[in-house]
């Protein structure tokens, strides 16, 4: 079954919102994508466990785009009506990196505890 | 497919976003859930199944709103993109151009303080001018249907008396003939001496017809006015004026009934005015109590007599011009009837309101006039920086005009941003007005009517709001056409030069300044004028030396004083206490004093020289007083002697007359010895010797010259008293004032003193209606100057600040700075030279308005024109003499690094 991300049992607000940041920044590292896509991708990769809800996602992303870490263009392609699409800044990479960084810590230490292995 | 976007819309309304904003996420939202929505009707879902799970995500408990909210801003700060897609809405595009426009006027508070206060200064000139203008002539008069009332007047022009008063017998006759009136009243003026209350006091009044009131339609505030059978020789009932039953009375209701003395006469109360019931008559005076005219059977009968003044209503329907045709034929009759009195005595009828505001009309137009020019002038300096600054905003403009701003859009909010200033600049103005109001009060003559009532009212604040508007939208125009019309690829290729609104920009500005100094030229020519006319009139010599004179009226009651014996043992007591006073170095009694009383003259015959027909006997002045009287006013006696204390009842009678009455009737001769005697040769009083001849005295009028004049002593006349005194001091008059009234006291104790003044001042007040016009035409002037010189002086500072490279580049060629200097102040001169020649060939137009205000000069008056266009000049050398000085310090290495 789907999970409403937001509505995730996973108690700790700050955690769910550093994720999806990580999860975002980390699509928008190769190429610049539109919210839908974004959202998306989100569910393929995660294979439906983990979906957004369009009232969420949205003010995420303007959120990630007033922090100057991602920026919005709107984009015409012929035969297409215009999108915004999402790239991400210098700093966005930066930040990026930085939590990339601090997940891979935190994940493992959390495995170091739980005795979680990986497969 | 299904409407999103109002679904969206709906959840985003509370957030109160900038429309551009909202528009952005309602459609990238939309996008979404439309492809949501088709992917679930692929995956099977119908219409209504796919609808509902779509907006299932939309309605999460609010979810979007309240994640938004921590996100976007209100109505965000930048600059609203103008002329967008989204529906016209000009009420809130109205508010969001206020909006904007408060910002843009608080972020240049140097731009926004000058226009500002320029435009108050207009403004406020403006409203306070109309709510003199508004009290004085518009406003109707506090009177039942006023446009009805007229006054009728005896018309006696070859006497030089074209509005003469009417003589009881003539009015009587009128009211009985003329049917074009449903009412025609009587007044005269009457002082009273009120003596049981406290102080004795002289106060103002008049006898009034009993039908006086009710043909105004005023009643009275308590008791009642007077009715048809108090209009009996004998009755003695008073009606009370507002201010003095407030100021001698506490408002005490109870006054109705109450007895006072008046005159020495027991005079019964029956009713109190309205506040500001001011009656018209010859001069707008301030009546303090009425009394009923009740003429005796003998005043009655009086038909040489005039002294009264008639005020009628016309009956609906007649025109002025009937009502004159009717006392046209009524006059001629009269004339027919009583050739010996009526001779060349006509009627003539004059509208109220004409009569109570005829004589300040034009100074008041005029001044209406000079401050909408000073206005124009403000608005033309507002429109200035205006230009200026839509100069500054080129690249703003341009940008809203890319990104798809139409131009009414830009010039709408630019004129939204001038009615603003405008409306600021009404506010601060009408503070200003108000102060105004307090000064103007006490300049206007007090002769004027309505002067109490003068306020910012209702209609002045229409007024107000009305000028705001329209000087906004003049002084917006101009700029918003211009700038909203430019030409977006020259300014695209001009970049960042800033040329400033290019050659069209500056042509308007130098339009501008040209227009300014032309108006500023023909206001300071009309108070040039005015100044000089009035040092003309100030000049002029009244015939006595007007410094170190204290005086006041002193009316005998006639009940305690009834004979010249006792009135002249008064004065000698009076006279005696007063001499001893330190500080007195002269006194004498008089009657009416020069410049404060516009009446008393008589026919005269000469003996041997046969009497001339009815209607053809001239006029003389004259008064009466005690001796010592010319040289206390400092009048020179040029033949004979003055009056001694023993021409009296039992010498022989004397007169002394003026220069101009001896040339009139003893041409080439001299008047001593020689007899006159009022009226005919044959009438009963007695033949008069002329013992001296004085200089003529500016008596009645100031400004017209002398008429001719004759004194008697008033120790001679059995019914005319005495009822001035003059005194000539060593120290300040005013000082004096107490103890000279106390003398008087110590001799009378009830004896009224009254209208204690200095010759100085009563001199000063026989010109005020001309220092009024004067003071503030000269003000206006003067700002008009002040407002022209900063135009002047923006607009070379502007255009030196915009030639900052070519004068770098002359310095850099070798201009020497003397050069620079003077090629910009030549600059500012062809402009103030073009004002100066426009406004030359105006003020020779307009001020013939003037000339109906000028005394002693003509309308165009060289001097004037001379000596004003060198102060123009003088003031525009100065005003870009320092922006000139700014040039020839430019660096030259500074100005083309620059650019």
């Amino acid at each position: 079954m789907a999970l409403q991300y937001m509505a995730s049992p996973v108690p700790d607000r700050e955690l769910k919102k550093g994720s999806a940041e990580l999860m975002i920044l980390a699509l928008l590292e190769d190429r610049a994508r539109h919210g839908y896509e974004i959202g998306q991708l989100i569910e393929l990769r995660s294979r439906g466990a983990i979906r957004f809800n369009v009232a969420s996602l949205y003010p995420l992303l303007y959120r990630l785009e007033k922090r100057n870490w991602i920026r919005g263009r709107w984009i015409e392609k012929a035969g297409q009506r215009r999108r915004r699409y999402y790239r991400l800044t210098a700093s966005g990479k930066n930040v990026l990196s930085k939590q990339r960084a601090g997940w891979r810590e935190f994940v493992e230490a959390i495995n170091l505890i739980t005795g979680i292995q990986h497969a | 497919m299904p409407d999103f976007k109002t679904e969206i819309r709906a959840r985003l309304a509370e957030l109160q976003l900038s429309p551009v904003r909202e528009a952005e996420i309602v459609e990238e939202l939309s996008q979404h859930l439309e492809e949501e929505y088709e992917r679930a009707l692929s995956c099977g879902a119908s219409d209504d199944e796919a609808r509902r799970q779509v907006l299932e995500q939309l309605n999460a408990s609010d979810l979007l709103g309240r994640e938004l909210k921590h996100v976007e801003d209100r109505i965000s700060d930048q600059p609203t993109l103008l002329g967008s897609e989204r529906k016209i809405n000009l009420f809130a595009d109205l508010l969001q151009d206020l909006r904007y426009g408060v910002r843009t006027l608080a972020k240049n508070p140097g731009f926004t303080g000058i226009a500002v206060v320029a435009l108050a200064l207009g403004i406020g000139a403006n409203s306070a001018i109309f709510s003199v203008v508004d009290a004085v002539l518009l406003r109707p008069l506090p009177f039942k249907n006023p446009t009805q009332l007229v006054m009728l007047w005896e018309n006696a022009t070859h006497l030089g008396f074209p509005r003469d008063t009417p003589s009881p017998a003539n009015f009587l006759d009128w009211q009985k003939q003329a049917v074009s009136f449903t009412g025609m009243a009587a007044m005269s003026e009457r002082s009273f001496n009120l003596t049981d209350v406290g102080e004795p006091e002289r106060l103002e009044g008049r006898r009034v017809s009993a039908n006086l009131f009710e043909l105004l339609g005023v009643s009275a505030r308590l008791g009642r006015t007077f009715m048809p059978e108090d209009d009996k020789p004998g009755t003695r009932v008073v009606l009370l004026s507002h201010s003095l039953w407030q100021r001698r009375f506490g408002s005490d209701p109870g006054v109705i009934g109450r007895a006072l003395t008046l005159n020495g006469e027991s005079y019964t109360v029956i009713g109190v005015m309205p506040p500001f019931v001011q009656l018209p008559g010859f001069e707008n005076r301030n009546d303090q109590l009425w009394v009923p005219i009740a003429f005796p059977a003998e005043e009655a009968a009086e038909r040489g007599n005039h002294f009264l003044e008639v005020i009628a209503r016309l009956k609906p329907g007649i025109t002025l011009k009937q009502a004159q045709a009717e006392m046209d034929t009524i006059a001629a009759r009269l004339e027919k009837q009583y050739p010996t009195y009526n001779t060349r005595r006509g009627a003539v009828v004059v509208p109220l309101h004409e009569q109570v505001v005829g004589e300040i009309r034009p100074a008041l137009l005029i001044l209406l006039g000079a401050v909408a020019f000073v206005l124009l002038i403000a608005c033309a300096n507002v429109a200035n920086l205006l230009l200026a600054r839509a100069a500054v905003r080129q690249k703003e403009i341009a940008l809203r005009l890319a990104l798809g701003a139409s131009r009414s859009r830009l010039t709408r909010q630019f004129l939204t941003e001038s009615v603003l200033l405008a409306l600021f600049g009404a506010g601060l103005g009408l503070l200003l007005a108000l102060a105004g109001i307090q000064v103007l009060k006490t300049l206007i003559p007090v002769t004027i009517a309505q002067v109490e009532t003068i306020t910012i009212d209702g209609r002045v604040l229409i007024f107000t709001a009305f000028v705001a508007l329209v000087t906004g939208v003049a002084f917006g125009l101009v700029p918003a056409i211009q700038g909203s019309n430019f030409n977006l690829n020259d300014t695209l290729k001009e970049g960042g030069r800033g040329s400033g609104g290019g050659s069209n920009g500056n042509r308007i500005r130098g339009l501008l300044v040209i227009g300014e100094v032309a108006v500023s030229f023909v206001l300071l020519i009309g108070a040039g004028l005015l100044i000089n006319s009035f040092l003309h009139l100030r000049n002029l010599d009244p015939g006595f030396r007007s410094d170190h004179l204290l005086t006041m009226k002193v009316n005998l009651s006639e009940v305690k004083y009834p004979d010249r014996e006792r009135r002249a043992a008064f004065f000698d007591e009076v006279m005696r206490r007063v001499s001893e006073l330190p500080g007195v170095r002269s006194a004498a009694v008089a009657g009416n004093l020069p410049l404060t009383y516009n009446g008393d003259s008589m026919s005269i015959s000469v003996e041997g020289v046969p009497d001339p027909p009815p209607g053809q006997q001239p006029d003389v002045i004259f008064r009466a007083i005690g001796p010592g009287y010319f040289a206390t006013m400092g009048i020179p006696i040029v033949r004979g002697r003055d009056f001694t204390d023993q021409d009296n009842g039992d010498s022989k009678d004397v007169v002394i007359i003026s220069e101009k009455t001896a040339q009139q009737f003893w041409p080439g001769q001299d008047p001593i010895g020689k007899r006159l005697k009022p009226g005919s040769s044959t009438s009963n009083s007695p033949w008069r010797e002329v013992i001296g001849i004085v200089k003529d005295v500016r008596q009645n009028d100031f400004v017209a010259s002398p008429k001719r004049q004759m004194y008697f002593t008033y120790r001679q006349l059995k019914n005319i008293a005495a009822n001035a005194l003059v005194v000539r001091t060593s120290i300040e008059p005013m000082s004096l004032a107490v103890p000279v009234r106390n003398a008087i006291w110590s001799v009378d104790k009830d004896q009224t003193v009254a209208d204690i003044d200095t010759m100085d001042h009563i001199v000063a007040e026989a010109v005020a209606r001309q220092r009024f016009s004067m003071l503030l035409l000269g003000l206006f002037a003067a700002l008009a100057l002040l407002l022209a010189s900063i135009g002047i002086y923006g607009v070379m500072s502007y255009s030196v600040a915009q030639r900052t490279r070519e004068i770098g580049i002359r310095i850099a060629l070798g201009a020497r700075r003397a050069d620079v200097l003077q090629m910009t102040v030549k600059q500012a001169l062809k402009l103030v030279g073009v004002g100066m020649m426009i406004g030359l060939a105006a003020a020779f137009l307009l001020t013939r308005v003037l000339a109906s205000l000028l005394f002693g000069i003509s309308a165009t008056d060289p001097i004037t024109f001379t000596g004003i266009s060198v102060v123009l000049l003088a003031v525009a050398i100065l005003a870009s003499y320092v922006p000139a000085l700014r040039a020839t310090r430019v660096d030259p290495i500074t100005a083309l690094r620059a650019q």
